[in-house]
């Protein structure tokens, strides 16, 4: 292949951004607040939630919040409309990184009542609380 | 032979890029770390290299590295070839840390 010159930016968008630098956009998602939920409230609530993990399928398999429906965020843009109606929505990724561009994305589509996981599933893991798989 | 480094290839890769994904501060030496300064020194000076971005199309169309082009790394996955010239430095990044 002669793909020999590898590199990684490790620092990616965030400490490229936190370093005052540029980020470019193809599209500017509504810059709406997505309350975050703690994982205790989750769990203390989870029947009044709609729990979506955006996390790959992959990693789903080896365990998910009990009640949880897989939906990758790189296929989100796909199925989007799957959400429709649903209430009380809580987008679950691996850390809480990513699901505040997702809620803004799926607002801009018109699907609100979104919150997200503080933390995302690292942090439901981490306070000890029960995994399905 | 030539299937062979692919293979090779890949695998370094992929394995560096899961890692990248899963947690940046463990991934392993895989690959050589770029550093925010060495980043913009290269975009400055004009050099060839492709800057590749494997978060979702939803994260990138919202904000991503100036030049960059997108391949989400469950796509990345299951090409069998990249269409950059051979030699030219390949630089990965996903949503980091500061």
């Amino acid at each position: 292949m002669g793909y020999s010159d590898v590199r990684i930016y490790r620092h990616g968008i965030i400490g490229w951004a936190k370093s005052g630098l540029q980020l470019e956009h193809n599209v500017l998602y509504p810059e709406e607040k997505i309350p975050l939920v703690s994982s205790q409230a989750l769990a203390d609530t989870s029947q009044a939630f709609q729990i979506i993990d955006i996390r790959p399928k992959a990693h789903f398999k080896k365990g998910h919040i009990d009640g949880a429906i897989n939906m990758d965020l790189e296929d989100l843009h796909e199925r989007y409309d799957e959400l429709m109606g649903m209430e009380n929505i809580v987008l679950v990724d691996h850390k809480g990184k990513l699901t505040l561009t997702a809620g803004r994305y799926l607002i801009s589509k018109g699907i609100d009542s979104i919150h997200r996981l503080d933390g995302g599933f690292n942090a439901w893991v981490k306070e000890g609380f029960q995994i399905s798989k | 032979m030539l299937a062979g480094k692919y293979l090779i290839f890949q695998s370094i890769l992929l394995v560096s890029l899961l890692l990248l994904c899963t947690d940046c501060r463990t991934a392993n030496a895989q690959a050589q770390n770029i550093t925010t300064e060495e980043l913009q020194e290269m975009m400055l000076s004009g050099q060839d290299f492709v800057l590749i971005n494997v978060l979702p199309k939803i994260i990138y169309d919202s904000m991503h590295l100036p030049g960059s082009v997108n391949y989400p790394i469950g796509k990345l996955e299951k090409l069998e070839i990249l269409p950059f010239p051979n030699g030219i430095p390949l630089i990965f990044y996903c949503m980091g840390y500061l």
